[in-house]
């Protein structure tokens, strides 16, 4: 049953609490959440990435909630989801993982 | 000119006193006159040669009302009239063309057609609200991952190392880095840091000899699994083949592509292979230093190849291919486009090699004169192939050969005909993929062979085939196998394909390419966007009339790109 928060854990082990509907924007956390067998995240709702830093799973989330805000506007002027060029790179692999 | 001129001033008759003055200006005004019409019809005749070549696709007895050719009287005025009466002549051209094709399209829609022949009505209005415009777009926003790369590709110079990232993502961002041309002989180098399994570079065209040594020498490791290099002629030559001998033999490495090698040579690519027996997939494009020699020992050094692409490279003899490609016993996927040297007795040793699964010759002679081939023998193992058995026989017919377990058939020429088509189609009952682009020969004899010879066609792709007419693609459609229909440029494509479309491949058809099919109606492309609900690729370049109604009034979700609109026939 689906909560309305999801928990984000990231590698070192800063929680990340956001909507139900911003962590869907990535592929492999809806799979995660709404699969049918039994996995502690669907039960718990709460998901670990051991492998992302916390400032990339800050930014990923940022992410989430500019893509829910901006998806269905059809105005001209969306502004710009900024990328810093150091993370950049980190935050490709992790996005890659997540399927975002 | 300067000749002409002498001739008239010897023939201008020389003024003696008897005659009045008057005459001579005007005999002579005559005179040029003539001789400049005779020019100027001589000249029109000239080009009209040029513009009089017709490949056959116009029907012949519209010819004498071809606008383009222009009338009698255009011959003899001169290149400019001619121009002249074609620019008054398009408007009037073209909605003539317009009536034709409404005509036959409003005759669809009525059923007025054929009395023996009812073509079906196509009713159909729009199931979504029109006035509630385009639907939103897929996505204003793009991925993050498309995010990070156009980043990552604008800082490319900054990145110090990939070292940690896997390769299948290296593999992306090279493919993004060099698509906007900021691969460079730095960035390139960091791809082949790390000793990663897979390097595969798109666009090597700026890395000169010693950045290609060192980019070589860098990759070669044992865990090479996979090294492709585009365009890598300017850098890729004898001694960088050399240098990945370096290690001794790679077990590890399977899949090989130099693309453009062009300074690479026979001796280079043997010492090459020779430490790379493991190598299954084997692509080198545009290779034409190439001769005989290292293709002839291909099947000792690479015994268990099973992909090999040779396309483009000119310089490999006859006399290999036939004796080298019956050896490799594995191979399953061959590609010998643009080889103009590959003629029936190549293609004769091809039909000895059992396991081919993929045969591609585009462009080659054999197209022009002998037509498609379907590969593999009889099973019979001491039965030869052989030309010179049926001497009666027109070379320019194909032999059925059963047991024929090809499945892609690549055939772009204009001499293919029916009968070759439907040759084919009775050979090869296990084909699934079909190109036949340009085949101008192509009727509707082979394709109604082709459809009751092919049950599992999942493509087909009859592009500017304009010979073809409805029925036929319909009775090919109604095997209710086909993925992909390509059939751009074959003005006969009309309504009644749409129908068979519409009721037969609801759960399979997912490409449609109508392009200059100007008989496809807007009802008849909503039935088929409503009706097969997997369609997720539409292009309609040239097909003006389509236009709202359809676009805003479809109901298919899935369908969110349909290419090609709002691009218009040429004036």
């Amino acid at each position: 049953m689906p909560k309305s928060t999801v928990k984000l854990v990231s590698r070192e082990g800063f929680e990340f609490i956001i909507d139900y509907k911003a962590a869907c924007v990535s592929n492999t956390i809806r799979n995660m959440l709404s699969s049918q067998g039994s996995f502690t995240e669907t039960e718990l709702g709460e998901v670990k990435f051991p492998e992302i830093p916390t400032p990339i799973l800050e930014k990923v989330c940022q992410y989430f909630y500019y893509k829910l805000r901006y998806q269905n506007s059809t105005t001209k002027n969306i502004p710009e989801f900024q990328v810093p060029p150091e993370i950049a790179l980190e935050l490709l692999m992790a996005a890659n993982f997540l399927d975002a | 000119m300067d000749s002409k001129k002498r001739n008239r001033h010897e023939q201008k008759p020389v003024p003696t006193g008897e005659e009045p003055l008057q005459q001579v200006p005007s005999a002579s005004k005559a005179d040029d006159e003539q001789d400049r019409r005779a020019d100027m019809a001589k000249l029109a005749r000239r080009r009209a040669a040029h513009f009089a070549h017709f490949k056959g696709d116009d029907d012949a007895d519209n010819a004498a009302d071809n606008v383009h050719t222009g009338s009698n009287e255009a011959r003899t005025l001169g290149p400019w009239s001619s121009a002249v009466e074609l620019v008054n002549a398009r408007q009037k051209a073209q909605a003539a063309r317009e009536d034709k094709l409404q005509g036959r399209a409003v005759a669809a829609v009525n059923g007025e057609e054929d009395p023996a022949q009812p073509v079906p009505k196509i009713q159909w209005s729009p199931t979504r609200d029109v006035s509630q415009g385009p639907r939103p777009g897929p996505s204003a926003i793009p991925a993050l991952f498309t995010l990070c790369l156009t980043v990552l590709n604008e800082y490319v110079d900054c990145i110090d190392s990939l070292v940690g990232v896997p390769d299948t993502i290296r593999i992306k961002l090279a493919a993004f880095v060099c698509s906007k041309r900021r691969m460079s002989k730095e960035v390139a180098q960091l791809f082949a840091q790390g000793a990663p399994a897979e390097v595969v570079l798109p666009d090597c065209h700026h890395l000169d000899a010693v950045s290609m040594t060192d980019l070589v020498q860098e990759c070669v490791t044992y865990r090479l699994e996979r090294l492709e290099l585009g365009s890598c002629g300017r850098g890729f030559g004898d001694s960088q083949a050399q240098h990945l001998t370096k290690l001794g033999t790679l077990h590890a490495m399977s899949q090989l592509s130099l693309g453009g090698a062009y300074r690479l040579s026979d001796q280079g690519l043997e010492q090459a292979l020779t430490v790379l027996s493991a190598l299954s997939s084997l692509k080198l494009a545009q290779c034409s230093r190439l001769t005989g020699s290292v293709i002839e020992r291909l099947p000792s050094l690479l015994p268990i190849l099973r992909h090999l692409d040779l396309h483009d490279c000119r310089g490999i003899a006859p006399e290999a291919l036939i004796s080298a490609l019956p050896g490799l016993s594995q191979l399953q996927d061959l590609r010998l486009d643009g080889m103009h040297q590959v003629e029936d007795d190549v293609m004769s040793a091809i039909a000895r090699m059992y396991s081919l699964r993929a045969l591609g010759i585009s462009y080659t002679q054999v197209c022009h004169k002998l037509y498609m081939i379907p590969v593999t023998l009889f099973g019979v193992s001491d039965q030869k192939f052989d030309f010179t058995l049926f001497p009666t026989m027109d070379r320019h017919q194909i032999i059925p050969i059963p047991y024929v377990r090809t499945s892609y058939l690549f055939l772009h020429n204009d001499k293919v005909s029916d009968v070759g088509l439907s040759s084919v189609a009775a050979g090869c009952p296990g084909l699934q993929a079909l190109y036949m682009d340009e085949c101008l020969k192509i009727t509707d004899a082979g394709l109604l062979a082709l459809s009751s010879g092919c049950k599992y066609l999942t493509v087909l792709s009859a592009r500017r085939c304009t010979k073809l007419s409805d029925e036929a693609l319909a009775s090919v459609v109604q095997r209710g196998t086909l993925q992909r229909l390509l059939v751009s440029g074959v003005h006969g494509c009309g309504v009644r394909t749409m129908q068979a479309l519409a009721l037969n491949c609801k759960e399979c058809l997912e490409h449609l390419d109508v392009s200059f099919c100007r008989g496809v109606t807007e009802q008849a492309l909503g039935l088929v966007a409503d009706s097969c609900r997997l369609l997720s690729n539409l292009v309609v370049f040239g097909c003006s009339h389509v236009g709202n109604t359809f676009l805003h009034g479809h109901s298919n979700d899935r369908l969110s790109e349909v290419i090609g609109i709002g691009t218009i026939l040429a004036n």
